[in-house]
């Protein structure tokens, strides 16, 4: 059993911590009398990935094993997620294993007719080595070049089909409504927040509707909806949230040694020395190898409660009552491709989103990263332009909405570029702020510690030099003297409890 | 006195589109109500001698305080007093028509006050306007049988540069003037520029022209290079007669060719003029007026305003001169008050020579002239393009020699950094650095012309005697005096200098008075609108440098180590780099070459594989150099409604990924045969230089499209021919060759970044099955 998760108060002894500022490190000694969160230990892992998936393919389920939904007539279509949560490149992947399972159960039980589909919902095409990364050369090379491997675009009308889920238009990727057996493979993350991958699988309409709050359902009822529709069979496996490359790992600990200080005092060193530039090519060599914890088999609901559970032992801190004002850091894997900048609207989303479950209503949140408008030009030329186009002209929020959802969305450049390079879509600058006004709506101020002033200003935020100078402002801005203040690793993500 | 005595007379002048004669034209109208005056102008292509005058004297803001004292009587006024005919002081008899020269012989006064002012003319100009303008004056006058008063502008500096005191006598008596037969001087001037053509044309030379005009364009494209050269040479040929004016002039001991040609002019006159009455009015330097008809009324710069603005602007940081000398400024009224009165008097039995000058009754002392200037700067500075004041230098007063020794060392070795700086393979700073010190090369080439001709007159040591001038002025009833106040000792200097003229010139200097740098963003964000305006019908692209900073070769190599493993990547490497700077070389000679050598590599390549693989090379690499800031450019223009069509010499199939942005991309293709197997050739010229220009003329007409309402984007001078051939040139990241040209011309220049500082290497990665899934 792991020790769990807890609220540690600053004193004398405490020494500075880490934080990540996106691709660099720094140590940042902490006020007394503030509070910082103590993540739980990482649950105990299994790397057999081949036995994992072998038993959990195996696995009786509810509605019996997974070989009995084969026929030799069966059309077989394998779901996996296309979006790029992990940032770093995995060195070896559970779904490779599980898929790779289950083809071979489907070709023991005659089944000829197998698919993959990625669902990548707005984000870019995965490329070739991601491709190979997460699903193995061997299926790579058996199901490109025979277009049996398919990355949904919620653009092609021609691969796109109403399923009649609800009342509306919710048209999905045709292969599902073509399909007699679903199988989603997944790794899930291991804070909660993550969509069905079935949700990555809809038409762009779907999405547009969900930002203009539109949709007659949640996203999760949409999903649901979708899965019951096509029975499809859930393997699900969490990770034990070890998202940094072994070498970065020291700065995920709950309980420092001699060797992690000393660690962590010289990539902090280095950060200073080196440009971000050069820390992102040094990310870009590094490779991920988080431990599975847990993995789950079955329909939609069973294996979402089981994984819940899981998540909720693994990853969740209780918390007696939200802060007034919550620091944190910027993850390195905030990138959606390592070596990619991790540009101010991923850096604010990362930061939000995870520092949003300890602050209460009204409160303050502080996060650091440099926030400089630097944007990946192959793979988010949608941010950059909304960033140039709609932040730096300051236009309203209502305007968003209104206007720049169907323009985003319509767009016959970013379409192109979706479609046909390593692109996102239009819409996903708009999802992330989407997401990060949400967060923004709530609290009274967000502040950027060592943030360019001009762009933080242009989110809305406050810059700071410093952590003292953005508490101060923290302060003024709440009107109280002596305001209760946490500092949330990140990562590994924690939740509240 | 005076406006009683020029009643009833018709007066003619020359030159009543310049500074002087506009004056005088005024000053007639206001000063004597009952005369009538005769413009004889040249006509031009567009304009009748009368829409000159019209446009170019009476809509002067000079006939303002006119214009208002006679209210609605105005235009009737100067219809009822102002005639205006055709002729020309550079052709013999003026070029006058029988009406003409009817005219002419009906007036009672002629004032010649047409001349080339500049002291750089060529020689050959000089002589036909200065010297033999006069003589064909009165010429055309014996022509017309006209017995009127010639009335001569010249110049008091006809006495060269000689000390002491000048008085007001005919060259030809005066004890300075060397004895020069003007005929041979007029012959020998022809001869000049007949011989400065022919050596112009020789082999040596035009090779020289032809190899300068590449050194400035690059490759341009044949047109616009022999434009170029042939501008090259009929710039030497003017500057060779224009150092031959300076030259002939200094060793006759003339100050410069302006001097020496009135002086001529004079001679020629006395001469030529038969029973012509001839008086000489010789002005020292004019400049803006103290009264009339308001302080400080200038028409364009004079002498003294570009070394006034100079000093203001912290461009001269000392000026030769002697502080004890006197420098002789007249205001311009001063002048026109003086040759109304010499019109108003009989004409003379004898010729006459005024001068109208302020050295010996108001002496400007050179100090004193530099003391008040700078006090004045230092109390109304002007400010630099970021805001700041322009300090203005304490002046030591050096000598001639050394002041142009260090203006000549300063552009030595801006000249040095230029070249280094063009020959750097890197764009946008170093572009606009090289073209800023080009600036600043010509700012010194300025300044060192400022010193060689104005020098001499702010070291010049003559004391113009002006007793005629004086006695005529004394001889007046009060009441002329008071109307034609021509005696300069009523002028103050300092009054005159800060009151008057430095806020006059100023004002017309086109000059940051303020503390803003507000003007520079607005003149950006004001070119910005009006390339967007919904009145532009087509945006043209250039693709490399101007949309990425990609080359051909970076492409090639793309696609070359696409399919090798690392031994065989090695081995391509060190097989092609070294062929790299030969073909710097041929881009920099002539892009149409370089390309044609350069695509032979791609020889014995499939086609269909390099289509398959362009759409990786366009996601992963093109796409990672773009810069977003010329993408969004096209978009903007897309949504404004224009066309937008791509033009370059790169190869369509590494162009195709941004076909969405464009309505029409035309690139260069690879010739296959029947296999599908590259030749090395290309299938048809590629769209360089010149041809990009022709192409575009082409496109235009077809669509119907107005090429003065299109919109050109480049980098390179290779696309010269394209840029002009459009209403609205915009410069991206230019060359350094290229950024000089549109600083000159003042072409929209724009500075397009990439979105991230790392530069991809085009080194595709090693795993290449099954790409575009």
């Amino acid at each position: 059993m792991s020790r769990p998760g807890y609220i540690s108060a600053v004193d004398r002894n405490t020494q500075p911590i880490s934080l990540w500022r996106g691709e660099t490190l720094s140590r940042v000694t902490l006020p007394m009398g503030s509070h910082v969160v103590v993540p739980p230990e990482p649950q105990e892992a299994n790397n057999n990935l081949r036995d994992i998936a072998r038993r959990a393919v195996m696995e009786p389920t509810a509605h019996g094993l997974l070989q009995e939904r084969f026929q030799p007539d069966t059309k077989l279509v394998l779901v996996v997620r296309g979006s790029h949560e992990f940032g770093y490149t995995l060195q070896r992947d559970i779904r490779r294993y599980l898929v790779e399972e289950v083809l071979e159960i489907a070709a023991n039980q005659g089944v000829d007719d197998a698919r993959i589909l990625v669902a990548r919902g707005t984000h870019g095409r995965l490329d070739d080595q991601q491709l190979r990364s997460m699903l193995g050369n061997r299926i790579v090379d058996s199901f490109v070049p025979h277009g049996l491997l398919h990355q949904h675009n919620i653009d092609d009308e021609s691969f796109l089909e109403d399923v009649g889920l609800t009342s509306g238009n919710f048209p999905v990727n045709r292969w599902l409504s073509e399909a007699t057996c679903v199988v989603v493979v997944d790794l899930a993350n291991s804070a909660p927040g993550d969509d069905d991958p079935l949700w990555g699988l809809f038409g762009a309409p779907v999405y547009r509707s969900a930002l203009q709050n539109m949709l007659p359902c949640s996203r999760s009822e949409l999903a649901a909806a979708l899965s019951a529709s096509c029975n499809a069979h859930y393997l699900v496996a969490l990770h034990n949230g070890q998202v940094l490359p072994k070498p970065l790992a020291f700065s995920m600990k709950r309980d420092f040694s001699g060797i992690d200080t000393l660690l962590s005092q010289s990539a902090s060193a280095l950060s200073n020395l080196i440009s971000s530039r050069l820390a992102r090519g040094v990310h870009r060599r590094l490779a991920a190898q988080p431990g599975i914890c847990a993995i789950a088999t079955g329909d939609r609901e069973g294996v979402a409660e089981a994984i819940a559970q899981h998540r909720m032992s693994q990853s969740s801190v209780p918390l007696d009552q939200p802060y007034d004002i919550v620091s944190i850091g910027v993850s390195p894997n905030a990138a959606t491709r390592t070596g990619s900048p991790i540009d101010p609207i991923l850096a604010a989303h990362d930061a939000l989103s995870h520092a949003a479950p300890f602050v209460r209503d009204g409160g303050v949140i502080i996060f650091h990263h440099d926030f400089e408008a630097e944007f990946d030009p192959s793979l988010h030329v949608a941010s950059a332009d909304y960033y140039a186009e709609v932040l730096r002209a300051q236009r309203s929020a209502e305007e968003a909405t209104n206007h720049l959802v169907p323009h985003f969305a319509s767009d016959v450049w970013y379409r192109n570029l979706y479609a046909n390079t390593y692109a996102f879509h239009g819409l996903y600058p708009l999802e992330l702020m989407d997401s990060i006004h949400t967060v923004q709506r709530r609290v009274k101020q967000v502040i950027g510690v060592g943030s360019n002033p001009v762009v933080a200003r242009d989110f809305g935020f406050r810059p700071s030099s410093t952590l003292n100078d953005a508490l101060e402002l923290a302060r003024e801005s709440l009107s109280i003297s002596d305001p209760s203040f946490l500092h949330v690793h990140n990562p590994p993500s924690v939740t509240a409890l | 006195m005076i406006a009683e005595a020029l009643a009833g007379k018709r007066i003619a002048i020359t030159g009543a589109t310049g500074f002087l004669g506009t004056a005088l034209v005024e000053r007639f109208l206001r000063g004597a109500p009952d005369c009538e005056i005769v413009c004889i102008v040249r006509p031009t292509r567009s304009f009748s001698p009368l829409q000159r005058i019209k446009r170019e004297v009476i809509r002067n803001d000079c006939f303002d305080r006119l214009r208002s004292e006679l209210g609605d009587r105005f235009d009737d006024e100067v219809a009822r007093r102002v005639q205006a005919i055709a002729g020309d002081v550079s052709t013999d008899g003026l070029g006058l028509d029988f009406e003409g020269l009817k005219t002419l012989g009906s007036c009672d006064v002629v004032i010649h006050s047409a001349a080339t002012v500049s002291f750089e003319s060529p020689i050959d100009a000089a002589i036909n306007i200065n010297l033999l303008g006069p003589s064909r004056v009165a010429q055309a006058m014996h022509k017309a049988k006209s017995k009127a008063h010639l009335v001569a502008v010249s110049t008091a500096y006809v006495s060269g540069s000689r000390r002491g005191d000048v008085r007001e006598e005919l060259v030809n008596d005066a004890w300075y003037t060397v004895d020069v037969d003007w005929k041979q001087e007029v012959s020998v001037a022809q001869a000049s520029l007949d011989e400065a053509e022919t050596q112009s044309r020789q082999l040596e030379k035009l090779a020289s022209f032809n190899k300068q005009a590449r050194r400035e364009l690059g490759s341009a494209g044949t047109p616009l290079l022999a434009e170029r050269a042939e501008k090259l040479r009929s710039d030497w040929v003017r500057d060779r007669l224009v150092q031959q004016g300076k030259a002939r002039a200094k060793s006759l001991g003339w100050p410069d060719v302006y001097a020496y040609s009135k002086a001529l002019g004079e001679k020629a006159l006395l001469e030529t003029r038969g029973d012509t009455p001839v008086t000489f009015v010789r002005p020292s330097i004019i400049e803006s007026s103290l009264q009339e008809p308001v302080p400080g009324w200038i028409r364009g710069f004079r002498m003294a305003e570009p070394i006034l603005l100079g000093v203001g602007r912290g461009l001269l940081k000392s000026f030769p001169g002697f502080p004890e000398g006197a420098l002789d400024v007249i205001p311009v009224d001063k002048v026109v008050a003086a040759i109304c009165t010499v019109a108003a008097l009989p004409p003379p039995e004898s010729p006459k020579v005024f001068h109208v000058a302020s050295g010996t009754r108001q002496p400007l002392r050179y100090r004193d002239l530099v003391e008040l200037v700078t006090e004045w700067y230092r109390e109304h500075p002007l400010y630099d393009a970021n805001g700041q004041a322009i300090a203005v230098f304490e002046w030591d007063y050096p000598t001639r020699s050394k002041v142009e020794r260090q203006l000549q060392t300063a552009h030595r070795m801006l000249g040095i950094t230029e070249r280094v700086l063009r020959n750097i393979p890197l764009r946008r700073h170093v572009g606009l650095a090289s073209a800023k010190l080009e600036q600043q090369k010509l700012t010194i080439e300025r300044a060192l012309g400022y010193v060689e001709i104005y020098g001499a007159y702010t070291e010049s040591e003559a004391r113009f005697r002006i007793d005629n001038t004086l006695a005529l002025f004394q001889s007046l009833p009060e009441s002329d005096q008071a109307a034609f106040h021509f005696d300069p000792i009523d002028i103050n200097w300092r009054h005159y200098l800060h009151d008057i003229h430095l806020p006059s010139i100023i004002a017309q200097g086109r000059v940051r008075t303020k503390p803003t740098k507000k003007a520079t963003v607005d003149r950006s964000a004001r070119a910005v609108k009006t390339i967007l305006s919904p009145d532009r019908q087509l945006a043209i692209f250039d693709l490399e440098h101007t949309l990425i900073p990609s080359t051909v070769l970076s492409s090639y190599l793309w696609f070359a180590l696409k399919h090798l493993d690392t031994k065989e990547r090695i081995s391509l490497l060190a097989k092609k780099l070294p062929h790299a700077p030969a073909l710097v070389l041929a881009d920099k000679r002539d892009r149409g070459e370089f390309q044609r050598a350069f695509y032979r590599w791609f020889s014995g390549a499939r086609i269909e594989q390099l289509r398959a693989d362009s759409h990786e090379l366009f996601a992963s690499y093109i796409m990672q150099l773009a810069f977003p800031d010329g993408i969004r450019r096209i978009r903007a223009h897309r949504t404004a409604g224009h066309r937008t069509l791509l033009i370059t010499g790169t190869l369509d199939i590494v162009a195709e990924g941004l076909r969405p942005l464009f309505d029409d991309v035309v690139a260069s293709s690879l010739a296959v045969d029947h296999n599908g197997i590259c030749t090395g050739e290309l299938a048809k010229s590629p769209p360089v230089g010149e041809a990009r220009a022709l192409l575009l003329r082409d496109y235009a007409e077809e669509h119907g499209i107005d090429l003065e309402q299109c919109v050109a984007y480049a980098d390179s001078s290779s696309d010269l021919p394209m840029l002009e051939a459009v209403g609205h040139p915009v410069v991206v990241n230019a060359e350094p060759r290229l950024a000089s040209t549109a600083l000159r011309r003042g072409w929209h220049a724009e500075h397009w970044r990439r979105e991230t500082r790392s530069f991809p290497l085009p080194i595709p990665p090693r795993v290449t099955r099954s790409m575009h899934v």
